[in-house]
């Protein structure tokens, strides 16, 4: 086995229990490996998964999220979402390709330093052994992620879901949490396809079958995709190519 | 559900336990939290589907005819474990005390009637109607033979009604009536430690079955007639041979019946402990060193958890150590002051619930097979005798019982060859005189 | 009382209730001595693995208050200390102080851990109940404030031979010092509280339980250290003999509690059952499903707010087992394992084996707080609690003293910190007028602005004496941060927290015009705010700084990878410098607060808060809805001890009215509530017409009421009534009692049911003193009282204790056969119902029924709720901001509740939480105008299209949608609200939230760097 690759961990701890977990680790002298960096967040539910995708742009291998466990948030609630964002980070992950392997969402509380270096631990290893990511060849699928989870509908929706699961819609109906998920999954599939088919056309104009060729998307998908976009004035039709049209971003 | 409703009168009656409060003022008869922590550690409940708890709940229901005549109350043998755990310290025992009394005298056990009224046939106290003189006639005949046939005790003595004797030893019926030999080993201890002792030919009978019986007249004309005796001897200690209840008769009746007496009431452990410590006692476990028997002790709960506690119990170990060896004591779980009783207490030897007290006795016949102990030491003549039993009954005498004067006289060297009828074939000849 | 009053007051016991006491005195103007016997303050609270209902952590919430008692200003710790006595009255006291020797020197010592480590005496760690093993040179557990050491002198070698000094060679700060003696100091305080807790019960004495014999027979206490992640175990679930985890575990209920016999206790201690029910809980969480648990318990007290729903979901849900069966003996089953042996109802013995017994040992009062109470002159009852009553329940038999928690009688957290903040304004109320006289403010000189300002950062990295030395190499990181981008200064220092090198932090502030600074230290969970101080001192903004964690969690954790720690503190040491130079001053939030007090409901409890406050000098407006002042308590004759009620009620209500700084409006309805902490303005409707208070707080006392019932025959059999009828209907008609001969109580009609499945807890003690008055008037009346758990807690178990002796008669019924009533052919009334103890039923006459029904919220709770926006619990209570620590508080500022509205309870605990409102209120309205953490969310306005999933995601009402002419909605941070999570930065689909200090572009910087390698 290659042992000479040191992944690049990228950690958020939220102030109040993870990285009051951490810090009893280190007075504890627990030891773990040290490939791991901590930026510390009041709670973890300030994380946007927007900050995870940018991490493995950058050169981190993996994101490590550590908060409260539910119920001892210091803001009540703020950890369920973070649950709920970290859910949806991790299907989009899978839809990529790149896989949800790359993130971990850990809760641990002041006391759970053993917990917390464990966990450390065995993420640095399941990294170790993933390989370090290979971003020249994800670039379009990171692209598309940052582009998917930058859209208001992925973030009206994992926003709202406790809204609508939990409590009730303005109709006073709630709504079922399997039926929720099946929602969720079609809106994060249907929004990384045309994330990816908006970062293409944003450099160059395309036809549909050069577009299923890159996104790895069969081409009637591309079709329907692309319609989409027409419609929400985020792609047009740049002329022809003899009679194969070209599509490109909206200017 | 047990039986049909229960239809309480709107009227209250006065009701036995209304009574027995009266009697037994400091009894917290009516605290009961039903906890049942006393029914789980009473080995006579589910007895004639009855439990201490459920006897004082009827009790306090006020269901006083289902109370009376029950036979349960023969059963129990008012060891005090129940109370023993009650956080309420509720006196369960007197309760089941002043039920044995609902019972008319005359239909009450025949075995304990018959006892107490052969006690109370003259005043020597005995429970097998001894007369006195007969008393005399076997203490003189057994003292000549042990001086005549055992060489080095030509001196020994056995002081009967000797004015200003420090000691007043009374004397269970069983040994003068039917093992006299057994009287022996004590004398010789007592001769050892040079003690002032004596029997009385009033009162000496070492037992107390009117007790049993609920009979307080009966039981106060006993212990009355005791200490009176011992008192008018000058005597300063009231000693009882290894006998657990009647060392309790004497010690609660005195207080129940407030006997005035500056005697100091005294189980007979305390003085073997006490002498040892004085070096008066030259036992020695050196016999026991290479031979490794095992033994164990039997806490009679008249004695222990009744009577003088942990303390007492301690020097019942002290003195059993110091005369087998530490290594070869094995100690029962729970033991001491949460020990089991045996099941021969309460006057249940002679209740004619045979097989009721039999089953009582599971669990102390279950912890001794746990100790793999082969003798059971037990200071008390009824636990002496249930134990013997049980080690026949269940365990086909895997175990034997042993009165603590014959194991003190055996690491002596001082038990003759005719005093070893409990001892094993193991200890038939360990030990022996040398002569 | 004397005209001389100081403005101090010394808290004695730094457990929960201290700290509580201490802080919120501190934090309303008042001077503090906390005195703590141990080395370092937390109590039984910081052994505690996680606290019921909701098994939050111990540590977890504990930990910010002692840093925060640490940190205060105007709270001064005497730890190794006692009082050895007080001298002097109320308002003017002097109190000596002995404080033992810690032969450490806190000044220097900077808890490496150094001397630990070299200490080489071992000795039992009675933190970890004797488990593990520490040094004679310790801190008695991680989290401890002060994180000090101390020599424990009594294992210490150097005192037992004269040689070693070990811990002195090898400490890098020359902290020890063998020299250190005894010190007496004496100091004048205005009032003294006393907060000295309990100690748990040692049941070696119960031969019966094996403990101390039996190695897996522990107490509660232990097994809160075997789960605790930081406990002997890591929270490893073994048992002490062979470390196996066990399969299956008992507790014993009532060791040592609800026994009369000697070396036991009469009383209940009130907390065991739940304690019980969580530690099984936890337990089961730690080892599985597989995990077996059993409590064998007599009654099961479940009384407190969310304590039946956590008992109901433990047994329904989780599948603990409750037996109700108290134990007579724990046997030995085999060198492991254990048998108990218990009695069914059934009539069934049932035996079982468990692996591991854990006794729910109670509370008592050890030896030294008597003698303590004793030296002091204040009077404690047989039991040993301090003596109190119930309409002063913090208030000790000695003017000037008070009291607090289990001291004043068994009783869990939320009940200890409603007495301590209760004793807070106790003693604010008796030295109101020496307020701010002895407490300081610090003040900081102007900062300069910064903004626009090209970064000039200062790096200060710190060895830690050889802490973070011994294993990254400092001077490397040092010179490789003079590398880094707008890095103008870099410098390596021993201890970067002493006071010398703040000095030079100062220094080269000024010297090298830095605006922004990093240091790379030990963690900013301790030592932030102490830079952020230096930096203020030397004119920045204290947001200017940013901390690189290169201890805690780096050195330490990376001992034997030296190489990668230095690389590691490198790159933290980037990450720093990126994200310092986007930081922002950020300027303080000051809200102005009116210091007027609004109190709705004047029972007990908001006229309990209304007199404190009054008394402490605030303008109040009191708010009652009836015609009357008194609420519910006009109808209750007795407090639990007996004292009557309506004297003390009478006077009471002529206090407050006399009172010249309370206003009382009586038939008097809230129309609305508008505005936010400091500052509400409230309509008020009464005959007279319609008031608007403006005010700077609000306490809800708006009380509540007893449950309507149609059962057992209620409201169709004139003999049969609820709560307090009956006694009134025999005071009108003392024939019907003379000639009857038989009367019933029947507990929980409507409480712990389906649809109300909380305990009303306090109906057990009043049909229980309902059923004494009635023995004591006609003893031969039989008296039947049938119930589910007789929950008499803590010292009012005498009273069922008493109960019984007098002959009252209960009988237990469960939930699924209840008693059945019906009307006899004389026209009285026919009880039939299952005795489980005879396992038969009984068919009783009895001539009337009383019904403890359901204690129920007020109508109109819900409108209040909604008009402040505060939560209601699933039973229609308020919720408090949190259960334990803030039990009369909500997470909106401004806002505090107290009495029934919060929960059912007796009189004594609702002035209790009357008082404890007052004293949460008056440090907000003590203030002219409060600083609120500036770290908040901001809007771009220009980006917010109105969705409102901000508003809906955010749980302190702070961020809402507004109205802009022309632009539909638009979101809006409410500042005084916001706490800065920045849940709503994450969740905004547009982008367009921000927070401040932790700003996209802020933790973008830091991770950009962290990736840069």
């Amino acid at each position: 086995m290659e042992t000479s690759f040191q992944p690049k961990i990228l950690a958020f701890l939220c102030n109040w229990c993870a990285y009051a977990g951490a810090d009893l680790a280190g007075v504890s002298r627990l030891q773990y490996p040290p490939n791991i960096r901590v930026i510390r967040t009041m709670c973890s539910g300030r994380v946007d998964p927007l900050f995870a995708i940018r991490a493995l742009k950058e050169g981190f291998d993996g994101v490590f999220v550590g908060g409260c466990h539910i119920g001892d948030c210091h803001y009540q609630d703020g950890n369920v979402y973070t649950l709920k964002r970290m859910d949806m980070l991790a299907r989009l992950l899978d839809i990529s390709g790149i896989g949800r392997k790359r993130i971990r969402l850990v809760w641990a509380s002041a006391a759970e330093a053993q917990p917390y270096a464990d966990s450390v631990t065995d993420f640095t290893a399941s990294i170790t052994a993933s390989g370090p990511l290979d971003r020249s060849r994800q670039t379009l699928a990171l692209a598309g992620l940052s582009r998917a989870l930058a859209t208001p509908r992925l973030r009206w929706l994992v926003g709202i879901d406790r809204q609508v699961t939990e409590r009730s819609n303005v109709y006073h109906e709630k709504t079922d949490t399997a039926h929720f998920q099946r929602v969720m999954q079609e809106a994060v599939e249907t929004e990384y396809h045309k994330a990816m088919i908006q970062e293409i056309i944003s450099q160059a104009p395309a036809n549909v079958r050069e577009l299923a060729e890159k996104t790895g998307l069969p081409v009637y998908t591309v079709s329907l995709r692309l319609n989409d976009l027409e419609r929400n004035a985020q792609a047009e039709l740049r002329g022809h190519e003899g009679r194969t049209p070209r599509f490109a971003a909206a200017a | 559900m047990s039986e049909g409703i229960i239809k309480i009168d709107k009227q209250k009656t006065s009701t036995f336990l209304d009574k027995v409060k009266e009697i037994v003022p400091d009894g917290n008869l009516n605290l009961c939290l039903t906890c049942g922590a006393c029914s789980s550690g009473c080995p006579a409940t589910g007895l004639e589907n009855m439990d201490p708890r459920k006897f004082l709940r009827m009790a306090a229901m006020g269901l006083d005819d289902e109370i009376t005549g029950h036979p349960w109350v023969w059963m129990c043998t008012m060891c005090y474990r129940c109370t023993y755990a009650c956080p309420m310290n509720i006196n369960i025992a007197a309760l089941v005390f002043e039920a044995r009394k609902l019972w008319p005298r005359e239909t009450r056990p025949k075995g304990i009637l018959g006892s107490c009224n052969m006690a109370l046939r003259n005043t020597s106290g005995s429970a097998m109607g001894t007369p006195e003189e007969d008393f005399r006639f076997v203490v003189e005949d057994m003292l000549e033979e042990v001086r005549a046939d055992q060489p080095g005790w030509e001196e020994l003595q056995a002081p009967i009604d000797k004015q200003g004797a420090h000691f007043f030893l009374s004397q269970n019926s069983r040994e003068p009536v039917t093992e006299p030999e057994e009287m022996a080993p004590l004398w010789k201890i007592l001769h050892l430690v040079g003690a002032d002792w004596t029997y009385s030919t009033t009162g000496w009978g070492g037992e107390n079955y009117c007790m049993f019986l609920a009979d307080d007249e009966g039981w106060k004309k006993i212990t009355n007639t005791t200490l009176q005796t011992a008192m008018g001897l000058g005597c300063k200690v009231y000693l009882n041979t290894e006998c657990g209840h009647s060392t309790y008769s004497v010690y609660a009746g005195q207080k129940k019946f407030k006997i005035e007496t500056e005697l100091e009431i005294a189980p007979m452990v305390k003085y073997y402990a006490q002498w040892i410590r004085e070096g008066r006692l030259k036992v020695n476990s050196d016999w026991n060193k290479d031979l490794k028997i095992k033994f164990t002790v039997q806490d009679p709960c008249n004695q222990i958890r009744k009577g003088w506690g942990d303390t007492l119990a301690d020097e019942l170990r002290f003195v059993t150590m110091a005369c087998v060896g530490e290594e070869n004591f094995i100690d029962t779980y729970p033991n001491k002051s949460n020990n089991y009783c045996c099941g021969g207490g309460g006057g249940s030897l002679q209740n004619g619930y045979k097989d009721a007290r039999f089953y009582y006795g599971r669990l102390k016949h279950a912890q001794i097979m746990e100790t793999g102990a082969p003798y059971v030491i037990t200071p008390c003549h009824n636990c002496h005798a249930q134990i013997h039993e049980l080690g026949e009954h269940f365990g086909g005498g895997k175990y034997r019982s042993l009165h603590l004067w014959t194991i003190i006289a055996l690491s002596l060297g001082i038990l003759a060859e005719s005093e070893r009828t409990y001892l094993g074939p193991d200890l038939a000849e360990v030990n022996l005189p040398g002569y | 009382m004397t005209e001389n009053v100081i403005g101090s007051a010394m808290v004695v016991g730094g457990g929960i209730g201290g700290i509580q006491s201490a802080l919120d005195l501190a934090n309303a103007g008042f001077f503090v001595y906390l005195v703590e016997k141990s080395p370092a303050i937390g109590g039984v609270m910081s052994a505690l693995d996680k606290t019921f209902p909701t098994n939050d952590c111990s540590m977890c919430i504990l930990s910010p208050k002692l840093v925060e008692v640490g940190r205060h200003r105007n709270i001064r710790l005497l730890t190794l200390s006692e009082v050895e006595s007080v001298a002097g009255e109320a308002g003017n006291f002097t109190v000596t102080v002995r404080e033992r020797p810690r032969y450490i020197d806190v000044e220097k010592c900077i808890a490496c851990g150094k001397c630990a480590e070299k200490c080489p005496r071992k000795v039992k760690n009675e933190f970890n109940q004797g488990f593990s093993e520490r040094k004679a040179a310790y801190v008695p557990y991680p989290q401890a404030v002060p994180l000090k050491y101390a020599i424990d002198a009594a294992h210490c070698i150097y005192f037992e031979k004269g040689k070693c000094r070990a811990c002195e060679k090898f400490c890098p700060t020359g902290a020890v010092n063998f020299t250190q003696t005894e010190t007496l100091h004496h100091i004048d305080v205005g009032a003294v509280i006393l907060s000295p807790g309990f100690s748990p019960y040692n049941p070696a004495g119960v031969d019966r339980y094996g403990y101390g014999v039996l190695p897996n027979v522990i107490t509660s206490m232990e097994f809160e250290r075997i789960l605790s992640a930081s406990g002997p175990f890591e929270g490893h679930l073994v048992r002490p003999s062979d470390h196996q985890e066990p399969q299956k575990i008992a507790w014993l209920q009532c060791v040592g509690s609800r026994d009369i016999r000697e070396d036991a206790h009469g009383y209940c201690s009130g907390i065991c059952c739940m304690a019980a029910i969580k530690e099984a809980l936890v337990a089961m969480e730690h080892a599985g499903s597989g995990l077996d648990t059993a409590i064998f318990y007599m009654d099961m007290r479940t009384h407190g707010k969310g304590f039946e729903q956590t008992f109901n979901q433990a047994r329904e849900v989780a599948g603990v087992r409750f037996v109700r069966a108290r134990v007579h003996s724990i046997e030995p089953a085999d060198s492991h394992d254990l048998k108990i042996t218990c009695f069914l109802d059934s009539g069934e013995l049932h035996e079982e084996i468990f692996n591991l017994v854990v006794l729910s040992v109670g509370m008592e009062i050890s030896k030294e707080t008597r003698q303590l109470a004793e030296k002091l002159g204040v009077a404690v009852d047989s039991d040993g609690f301090a003596a109190t009553s119930g309409f002063s329940p913090v208030a000790t038999s000695r003017p000037g003293v008070f009291v607090s928690g289990a001291f004043a009688g068994p009783k869990d957290i939320p009940q200890t910190v409603v007495e301590a903040s209760a004793a807070a304004s106790a003693s604010a109320a008796l030295l109101a007028q020496a307020r701010n006289r002895l407490t300081h403010e610090r003040t900081y000189p102007d900062a300069m602005p910064v903004s626009g300002q090209t970064p000039r950062i200062g790096v200060f990295v710190c060895h830690c004496g050889t802490n973070i030395a011994g294993i990254v190499d400092v001077p490397s990181v040092r010179d490789y941060a003079q590398t880094l981008p707008d890095v103008v200064f870099a410098t390596n220092n021993l201890f970067t927290c002493s006071q010398d090198t703040q000095q030079s932090i100062r220094q080269a502030i000024v010297e090298h015009g830095l605006n922004r600074v990093v240091v790379a230290a030990c963690t900013p969970r301790t030592h932030e705010p102490l830079f952020q101080e230096t930096l203020q001192e030397a004119g920045l903004n204290p947001y200017l700084f940013e901390f690189a964690n290169i201890r805690d969690q780096n050195a330490w954790v990376h001992q034997k990878n030296p190489e990668a720690a230095t690389q590691k503190a490198r790159d933290l040491v980037r990450m720093a410098v990126a994200r310092v130079s986007l930081l922002e001053a950020i300027e303080p939030l000051k809200i102005p607060v009116n210091p007027v007090a609004l109190v709705i409901g004047a029972g007990v409890a908001g006229m309990s808060a209304a007199l404190n406050l009054a008394d402490q000098g605030f303008e109040i407006w009191l708010i009652e809805r009836e015609s009357q002042l008194g609420g519910h308590a006009r109808q209750v004759r007795q407090i639990w001890n007996n004292e009557p009620v309506q004297p003390l009620l009478s006077c009471l209500i002529e206090r407050v009215q006399n009172h010249e700084s309370i206003h009382c409006l009586t038939g008097a309805e809230i129309t609305a509530i508008d505005g936010f902490v400091g500052n509400f303005s409230t309509k008020v409707q009464t005959h007279q017409g319609l008031h608007t208070i403006a005010h700077g707080a609000v306490i809800l006392a708006t009380g509540g009421q007893p449950l309507q019932t149609t059962e057992y025959l209620c409201g169709q059999s004139g003999r049969v009534t609820t709560w307090h009828e009956l006694e009134y209907l025999f005071d009108q008609y003392p024939e019907k009692l003379a000639s009857a001969t038989g009367i019933a109580f029947i507990q929980c009609v409507g409480s712990r049911e389906p649809e109300r499945p909380y305990c009303s807890r306090i109906c057990c003690t009043a049909s229980v003193q309902g059923a004494i008055r009635l023995k004591e008037k006609k003893p031969e009346l039989r008296v039947v009282i049938f119930y589910r758990d007789m929950r008499t807690f803590g010292q009012r178990e005498a009273l069922y204790q008493k109960a019984r002796g007098m002959g009252v008669i209960f009988i237990r019924y469960s939930a699924e056969d209840k008693p059945v009533v019906e009307v006899d052919a004389q026209g009285g009334l026919l009880i039939t119902a299952l005795d489980p103890i005879l396992d038969r039923r009984l068919q009783i006459p009895v001539d009337y029924l009383n019904l403890a029904t359901a204690i129920v919220p007020t109508e109109g709770q819900k409108q209040i709720a909604q008009m402040l926006k505060v939560p209601l619990n699933d039973d229609g209570f308020y919720l408090e901001a949190h259960v334990k620590l803030r039990p009369v508080d909500f997470s909106t500022d401004g806002v505090f509740v107290c009495g029934l509205a919060h929960y059912p309870k007796p009189i004594e605990e609702s002035v209790a939480q009357g008082q404890a409102a007052a004293s949460r209120a008056s440090a907000l309205l003590v203030k002219e105008s409060i600083d609120i953490a500036p770290i908040v969310s901001v809007v771009d306005e220009s980006r917010c299209i109105g969705c409102g999933l901000c508003e809906a995601s955010c749980s302190f009402g702070a961020i809402r949608l507004k109205k802009v002419t022309g632009k539909g909605y638009r979101a809006e941070n409410i500042s005084a609200l916001c706490k800065g999570c920045g849940v709503c930065a994450a969740a905004c689909p547009q982008q367009a939230i921000d927070m401040k200090h932790f700003r996209e572009t802020q933790i973008l910087a830091a991770l950009c760097a962290g990736a840069a390698a």
